[in-house]
């Protein structure tokens, strides 16, 4: 009996036994700048028995980079199975930095992947055996830079019209475009005294590259004034990686020349608070509009009573051409049975009994019913 | 008007204000032998008139409410095996009166319609083995809500057929309403008497089918039924694609016999067209198969059937 459980348990663990698997961790450099990204390959390689196993992996925090996912990939080579992660790393500290990963490994069985699919036992959650795996820290030395961007950057503004009339906008367009930490620009705040600063939100069109951010960044304004005034230079400083030194991209400071002729403030509220004196046209049109409308409306609800007047008209002609007292009893049958019942009853007595009646007077009764 | 018939109609009137067209084409019914189909609403006194009258002519009177769930054997009856005697019994059903009422017939489904209509066809039951003579006279009154009301089964056309005359019921005049109300809230109630014996209710069927009808008066009649199968050659083009299926023969014979029965009613020895006129609609109505363009008009066959009364030529 002894042999038996001691087998078993022997059988059990050889069953958790960790598989074997590989770590390759590399690097794309290993000297930065600060805010410079570098691509980071991390890929494991189980060995045959690993075909179930998986891998957990969160960026640490706090490690002086901000990891940035270009990829996790996951396939066959053979029967090895490959986990493959790429990460782009932005340096956010300087100094010679240690980076720590730690991913989970998590090992399962054939038969814990049966149980749950098939509901073995009542299993609810995969039976797992969770471990760190053990990858040497990287050494990492990122160089100060004295700036909040780093990479290749370009910087382009635009500006419609140089001359408008007062309260009438002019407008600014401010594109900065290349390659490098871009996410970390922030937008641009215009005060200009007696000048109202309009701003969009600032759009953004970038793609992650194994290099950073790539792309544009613009952000477009209006300003509105009533008397001269000049948007000023906006300047902002990056490292520029290609000659390894701090630059300063620049706009040139317009002015922005208001036309004398121009509309002025109290002109521009009257109009939209006082009624005009003149007479709108329009509005007088549209009360015709109504009032035609009203007036179709009234012959039509006559016109459709008509029909019904028309019918009476047509029976109490019926009723004055009929010359005999039979032709009056056809007629008033087929008029109203109901109506002229009296009349009825003493027309088909003159026509079937031969009884004498006063025929017109009848007639007059019945037109007189009718009406 | 015929005394017998004044006493008849002053004890119904007794319980039933107004309703006169009603009343009057029960009559017809009653002296006729026809079964009546009553239609509408709730609530309009359709089946106190049938009460009313059954007691004034001191009939034998049962009333059926027809249900979804009624079966054959709850009309006609079923044989009912009795333990004491150890033998199969016949235990009649409520078919076996002279004045049947069936309310709600088309409540009912198709199955227990047509029992019911077999017995008004032939006037004889078959329960089990045997057969039984249903009692003279035997007359049904049925009486069936719109059809345009949930839960009904809307009578085929050719059990239609077999009612000698739809009467539609509409509301009381105000002046009737009033009265009516004016009795319920005084809770007078008047007993109904028996005004007319078997025999002489005999009698009034014979001065009935003693009613003089001209031979012109006949052909008229012939003509207003030829007019309903081939409206055309009576300029009726109007008409012509209203209608999909002209009068039965049935409607010819139930003529006969009604308007005799209506000129007997207005106190005529003879019938005239004005007769027929009064009548027929009760007779047609039912029996006329519109197309579907006349339903998409709206035209009903009352419509249809003025136009056809005032298109054939009276004698």
């Amino acid at each position: 009996m002894k042999k038996i459980l001691g087998s078993l348990l022997l059988l059990s663990l050889s069953l958790w036994a960790e598989s074997v698997y590989h770590w390759d961790v590399r690097l794309s450099e290993n000297k930065l700048y600060l805010n410079q990204a570098t691509r980071l390959i991390m890929q494991c390689t189980f060995e045959k028995e690993g075909k179930h196993d998986d891998v957990e992996f969160v960026p640490p925090a706090d490690s002086g980079f901000d990891f940035k996912l270009l990829s996790e990939k996951r396939h066959f080579e053979g029967e090895r199975q490959v986990i493959r992660y790429e990460y782009l790393l932005f340096a956010s500290k300087t100094g010679d930095l240690s980076l720590k990963l730690e991913p989970i490994m998590l090992f399962t069985t054939q038969s814990a992947i049966d149980n749950i699919i098939i509901g073995r036992d009542n299993v609810n959650d995969l039976e797992v055996q969770k471990a760190k795996a053990e990858i040497k820290p990287l050494s990492i030395q990122v160089e100060p830079t004295h700036t909040q961007l780093t990479g290749q950057l370009k910087l382009k503004e635009e500006n419609d019209i140089q001359s408008v009339s007062a309260y009438e906008p002019t407008h600014l367009e401010i594109r900065i475009s290349g390659e490098g930490n871009l996410q970390a620009l922030k937008p641009i705040v215009f005060n200009i005294k007696d000048v109202q600063v309009f701003s969009d939100e600032p759009e953004t069109d970038f793609v992650l590259t194994p290099t950073g951010y790539k792309g544009e960044w613009v952000q477009r304004f209006a300003f509105v004034g009533k008397d001269d005034f000049s948007i000023p230079s906006y300047s902002i400083s990056y490292f520029d990686l290609l000659s390894k030194q701090k630059k300063m991209l620049s706009t040139q400071a317009i002015k922005i020349k208001i036309k004398k002729d121009g509309i002025k403030r109290e002109i521009l509220i009257d109009k939209v608070n006082s009624p005009s004196s003149k007479i709108d046209f329009a509005s007088y049109l549209n009360y015709v509009y109504y009032f035609l409308t009203f007036l179709s409306g009234f012959i039509l609800a006559k016109l459709l009573r008509f029909p019904v007047r028309t019918e009476k008209i047509k029976k109490g002609e019926k009723i004055k051409k009929a010359k005999t007292t039979k032709e009056l009893l056809e007629v008033l049958m087929a008029c109203d049975k109901v109506l002229f019942r009296e009349e009825i009853d003493l027309l088909e007595r003159a026509v079937y009994k031969n009884e004498s009646v006063n025929f017109s007077h009848i007639k007059g009764k019945a037109l007189k019913n009718l009406a | 008007m015929n005394e017998k018939i004044v006493k008849i109609k002053n004890e119904v009137a007794k319980v039933v204000i107004g309703q006169e067209k009603m009343i009057d084409g029960l009559l017809i019914g009653l002296l006729c032998e026809g079964h009546i189909l009553i239609e509408g609403i709730p609530g309009l006194a359709k089946t106190t008139t049938v009460n009313a009258l059954s007691q004034a002519l001191g009939l034998k009177f049962k009333r059926v409410q027809f249900t979804p769930d009624l079966l054959p054997s709850d009309i006609l009856g079923a044989e009912i095996y009795d333990p004491h005697q150890n033998e199969f019994k016949i235990k009649q059903g409520p078919v076996f009166t002279n004045l049947l009422l069936a309310d709600e017939i088309n409540r009912a489904p198709a199955k227990v319609q047509s029992a019911l209509l077999e017995v008004m066809q032939e006037k004889q039951v078959t329960i089990g083995e045997e057969s039984f003579k249903l009692e003279p006279p035997f007359f049904v009154m049925a009486t069936q809500n719109p059809v345009e009301q949930e839960g009904v089964y809307q009578l085929p056309e050719a059990q239609l057929d077999r009612f000698m005359m739809k009467l539609v019921v509409g509301y009381n005049t105000k002046e009737e309403e009033l009265e009516i109300a004016r009795r319920i809230s005084n809770k007078k109630s008047e007993t109904i008497s028996a005004v007319v014996t078997h025999a002489e209710l005999e009698t009034l069927k014979r001065e009935v089918a003693s009613v003089h009808m001209d031979e012109e008066v006949e052909k008229y009649m012939i003509e207003l039924v030829s007019a309903t199968r081939n409206p055309h050659e009576y300029g009726l083009e109007e008409v012509a694609d209203y209608i999909q299926f002209g009068a039965s023969p049935r409607v010819s014979i139930d003529i006969f016999k009604a308007v005799k029965a209506m000129a007997f009613l207005r106190g005529k020895d003879y019938v005239s067209p004005v007769d027929i006129a009064y009548i027929i609609k009760e007779i047609m109505r039912h029996r006329l198969i519109l197309t579907y363009e006349a339903e998409a008009e709206g035209i009903t066959t009352d419509q249809v059937i003025d136009k056809i009364v005032e298109a054939v030529a009276i004698p």
